[in-house]
């Protein structure tokens, strides 16, 4: 204010004489008019009210897009594909130690001579123990009984018809349970 | 805004508000509460509410006048029992006489009076309110205060006492 012009004489005068009027007081009522500001008053978020309706109207028609993609979309297609998958050649299988009790299955006629049938079947504790026990006459009688077991064929088939079978097998779903 | 500071420019504004849209449309009240309700709802107050204020009222009082048109201006006037200023004042010149001639002056030295007499507003203000610059401002107000002195001079008491006649 300091900056403000200032006025001649003649007429600081009539500004102050105009200024000593005091304007009509006022006709608005005050608690009324700050009972209607605060009940204008709105939170920053609703101060936009084209806020949530555009966020709702893009996702609205984000929905309506996606469901018109999806009644159009073609029936799956289904691809049928012969793959033939060649199975490696099995590893051959751990050697299997034979179990104390176990009857070693030993045909006689691989057998080179009957000190390897002896050495087969002494190598379990009992039958080894057994021989200590009875000598000889228990190894030849063990062995002769060997001997005189009639000898198993062994399989005929190939391993892949016995692969085949199999598979045939686990394929039949059987009849009514 | 917050409303201890809102009830306060009511108390100090109001009453120039009333005054300064009384020259443009008959519902003054109308429009100064509306410029209130407006600035309670400003999400950032203004760094100068009076101004703020004195502008929208501006605006909002020259609109309205123009709707009511010349006619309803005249209703509006003649229903106005009260005057511009109160009739209890020190001031040495009549209520009635100031506002009859304060009604004659042109609309820019008017404007400029009552935004600076009574609105308190620096001349840089009331430039900006009217879109002129505040030299502009100054001069229109030094000519409306010398044609008011001219034309109350005879109403002025204390000219009354100088002049020797």
């Amino acid at each position: 204010m300091s900056s403000e012009p200032r006025e001649g004489p003649e007429l600081t005068e009539i500004e102050a004489a105009l200024r000593a009027l005091a304007p009509s007081p006022s006709r608005i009522h005050r608690d009324r008019l700050m009972f209607e500001a605060g009940a204008c008053w709105q939170p920053a978020a609703l101060r936009r009210p084209w806020l949530w309706p555009s966020i709702a109207a893009g996702l609205a028609a984000l929905v309506l897009g996606e469901s018109a993609m999806l009644a159009r979309r073609p029936a799956p297609r289904v691809i049928e594909r012969l793959v033939v998958v060649r199975q490696p050649s099995e590893p051959a299988p751990p050697p299997i130690r034979p179990a104390e009790t176990a009857p070693v299955e030993t045909h006689p006629s691989r057998a080179e001579s009957i000190d390897d049938l002896l050495a087969v079947r002494w190598t379990t504790v009992g039958d080894y123990r057994r021989g200590m026990t009875h000598g000889d006459d228990f190894v030849s009688t063990r062995a002769n009984s060997y001997v005189e077991r009639p000898r198993q064929e062994p399989p005929t088939a190939s391993v892949g018809e016995l692969r085949r079978a199999g598979f045939a097998k686990l394929l039949n779903p059987g009849g009514r349970s | 805004m917050d409303p201890d500071q809102l009830g306060r420019l009511i108390d100090q504004h109001a009453s120039a508000l009333e005054l300064y849209a009384r020259q443009w449309c008959g519902s003054a009240e109308d429009v100064v509460q509306e410029a209130f309700l407006k600035l309670a709802q400003q999400a950032r107050p203004p760094d100068n509410p009076a101004a703020w204020l004195f502008r929208a009222v501006r605006n909002a009082a020259i609109n309205t006048g123009i709707a009511e048109g010349r006619r309803r201006r005249h209703e509006s006037d003649a229903a106005e029992a009260r005057g511009w200023f109160q009739s209890e004042t020190s001031s040495p010149l009549d209520p009635a006489d100031a506002e009859a001639e304060l009604r004659r002056l042109d609309p820019g030295p008017r404007e400029t009076i009552v935004a600076h007499l009574w609105g308190g507003l620096t001349f840089e203000q009331v430039g900006k309110l009217m879109g002129i610059s505040s030299s502009k401002a100054h001069r229109l107000y030094a000519a409306g205060l010398s044609t008011l002195r001219e034309r109350l001079g005879a109403s002025c008491p204390a000219n009354r006492e100088k002049d020797p006649s």
